[in-house]
């Protein structure tokens, strides 16, 4: 496994690659600093620039993207106590009293070690886990793998944000939209109304744009814009601002993060503002002192960054052995594998593995270059948090066609883009979540092509996905996660009617 | 917040019997044993009863909150701008339209002026120049960057 590595390392250490990987560590910084920008959106946008590179270099720039945009993120949490990417929310919670207090330097400085020490810790786990794990998925038929897309869109819709029925609802919307175009396994059109651009369906790309970043557009027109002014003193700290003596007060915590992040990345369609609120959760429960959480310590921000950072490298575990996205932005790294011609999944290992390990080596080049420029360039950044958002958002829409565009080369798909845009806006309004649906979009002809060459194989009969063990303990384990939903949600009924009765 | 739960849980079970209506358009060859409108017809009974339960729960918020204080905790948040939102979704409709007309360069640039005007909180009218130039330089840069760096085409209009 290290030649491999090593060799990946080799093919990403060429000066064109590197060059183009700055580069988009650097974009994506920016994109997490600005909030309204995300990494999803990052990663997106650039894609199209990517048509033109080899696999492996276009792969090395997204990554790049993505952890530059996950990273980013906490630049504005912790000075505006705006998140600057979703995954960063929980870091403003101790962050910016950090700020208040004075010490921003040493939130910042912290914040981006930890982060650093979360990535590698689940680029190690992705390293020594996707293997082994590909090699019992190659063994999947249909059975298990309808089975899997069932856990994976339970597991979703169980825990994502707000209601359970939402989720589900929302995982379900996603799987209508694949309805349109030709069906899997005998190709007969369905809901094309007629029109010929929609019998290969709604392309992957307009469809996850339009919906991550032109929804994100309207819901900013919707605000009213002020800009916050920034203190930008108190920005020099010692060295990364983290001390010796502190790291090694902190390890459990920073172990205990990690280890969240990288779980929640490695199940499907969780992404990083999970991670980041769940683990600060648990480290203010773990700790001594959970009053002092929220007036502005350390703990909170190294078990908030340490977290969205792992799930980075947990995303791309069932990404790369399964081909299901760990997270939204996995989502559109699957949709750039496409259009490279590369499926993602077990076979990946085998047929490719230079993709693969290339995709190691630039998750580790990418880990240490986001250090080096979030660190140093700090004031660069903060200067960018200046650009006026209405000169910024309609550069952004404008880049969203270009990238739509770029897919086919057919306005058909800029039309797809707009339309699930203000779709999105809308379905938003009505508390219907994003990641859930987009990975319903995804997972939903998967579901649908195993499901049917099951039953075809078995003659109709269901019994199979009851009798293969590995489906059996995919559909166990999509049975508990719905029971233990189901009891959290009627435990805390009874809380509020118990509450309500003796208020 | 329950009124528009209930609406929409209407509208998700409208759609979902016009869609099941339209499954049995769907041709169904003899060669497969599982047909193509399975599936869609599986989703849209599951969807259709989570939409039920959801306006159910819609329902029982609604009662309950009848003839309680009126006033939610809306209030507290920020008026939305409806007015730019509607705004802005008409001009990404019309933009659409004029890149076709227009093609990428102009259509961007006359786009981007405007679309920076509305989303501008306190209106100046020497902004405008500044978008203008901030708009026509953005817009060659990004030409050049994808044709030439990239080689991504970029829509054509019919006029230009």
């Amino acid at each position: 496994m290290i030649s491999l590595f090593l060799s990946g390392l080799a093919a990403i250490l060429t000066f064109k690659t590197i060059l183009l990987m700055m580069f988009g560590v650097i974009l994506g910084l920016i994109f997490g600093a600005i909030p309204g920008l995300s990494a999803s959106m990052a990663v997106a946008l650039m894609l199209p620039a990517t048509f033109a590179m080899d696999t492996v270099q276009g792969m090395a720039v997204l990554i790049a993207l993505y952890v530059g945009g996950i990273s980013g993120g906490l630049i504005s949490a912790i000075l505006l106590r705006i998140p600057g990417t979703p995954s960063s929310i929980a870091t403003c919670f101790d962050g910016y009293p950090m700020t208040k207090n004075g010490m921003a330097g040493k939130a910042i400085g912290t914040g981006v070690i930890v982060s650093f020490i979360g990535g590698i810790f689940s680029l190690i786990v992705l390293m020594f886990a996707a293997p082994p794990l590909a090699s019992i998925a190659i063994k999947f038929g249909p059975f298990e793998y309808f089975s899997l897309t069932l856990f994976a869109l339970t597991i979703i819709a169980t825990l994502s944000s707000g209601s359970f029925i939402m989720g589900i609802l929302s995982g379900a919307i996603g799987i209508i939209v694949t309805f349109v175009g030709m069906a899997p396994v005998d190709g007969v059109e369905r809901f094309t109304m007629g029109i010929y651009q929609l019998k290969g369906g709604f392309s992957l790309l307009p469809v996850l744009i339009g919906l991550f970043a032109l929804t994100e557009i309207l819901k900013e027109a919707e605000k009213s814009v002020k800009i916050k002014m920034i203190d930008t003193t108190n920005l020099k700290g010692k060295g990364f601002g983290l001390t010796l003596k502190e790291l090694k007060e902190q390890w459990a915590n920073l172990l205990r993060s990690s280890i969240i992040g990288t779980v929640i990345g490695i199940l499907p369609g969780i992404g990083g503002s999970t991670a980041s609120v769940l683990s600060y959760g648990e480290a203010k429960r773990a700790s001594k002192h959970p009053e002092k959480f929220g007036t502005g310590i350390i703990d909170g921000v190294i078990a908030s960054e340490a977290a969205n950072n792992a799930v980075t490298g947990g995303a791309l575990v069932p990404l790369l052995t399964l081909g299901i996205p760990g997270d939204s932005v996995t989502a559109i790294l699957l949709g750039g594998l496409m259009i490279h011609g590369v499926q993602p999944g077990p076979l990946l290992f085998k047929e490719s593995p230079d993709i693969v390990y290339g995709i190691f080596a630039a998750l580790f080049i990418a880990n240490i270059m986001f250090v080096i420029f979030e660190y140093f360039g700090i004031q660069v950044f903060i200067k960018v948090l200046k650009v006026p958002k209405h000169i910024l958002l309609p550069i952004v829409f404008i880049l969203c066609c270009v990238g739509a565009f770029a897919v086919n080369n057919r306005m058909f798909d800029v039309w797809t883009l707009i339309g699930f845009g203000i779709v999105g806006f809308i379905l938003d309004k009505c508390r219907i979540q994003m990641a859930p649906l987009v990975i319903g979009f995804i997972l939903g002809p998967m579901a649908e092509t195993n499901l049917r060459r099951a039953l075809m194989l078995s003659q109709g009969s269901v019994s199979p996905f009851f009798t293969k063990p590995i489906s059996l303990f995919f559909i166990i384990a999509a049975v508990l996660s719905i029971a233990s939903i189901v009891n959290r949600t009627l435990k805390d009924k009874k809380k509020a009617k118990k509450n309500l009765t003796t208020a | 917040m329950a009124k528009r739960d209930l609406q929409f849980s209407i509208g998700v079970l409208l759609l979902c019997a016009l869609l099941y209506i339209g499954t049995f358009s769907i041709k169904i060859t003899k060669a497969v044993r599982v047909s193509a409108a399975y599936f869609p017809r599986l989703i849209l009974a599951i969807t259709a009863i989570l939409a039920i339960i959801y306006m159910i729960a819609a329902l029982k918020t609604l009662k309950n909150s009848k003839g309680k204080e009126k006033q939610g905790n809306e209030e507290n948040e920020e008026k939305p701008d409806i007015k730019r939102t509607l705004l802005t979704m008409g001009m990404f409709i019309v933009y659409g339209i004029l890149v076709d007309i227009l093609g990428f360069m102009i259509a961007s640039i006359g786009y981007l002026i405007i679309q920076m005007w509305i989303m501008l909180e306190v209106r100046n009218k020497k902004e405008i120049i500044k978008f203008a130039a901030i708009s026509t330089i953005s817009m060659v840069l990004v030409y050049f960057i994808f044709t030439k760096l990239f080689y991504v085409s970029l829509p054509a209009g019919s006029l230009f």
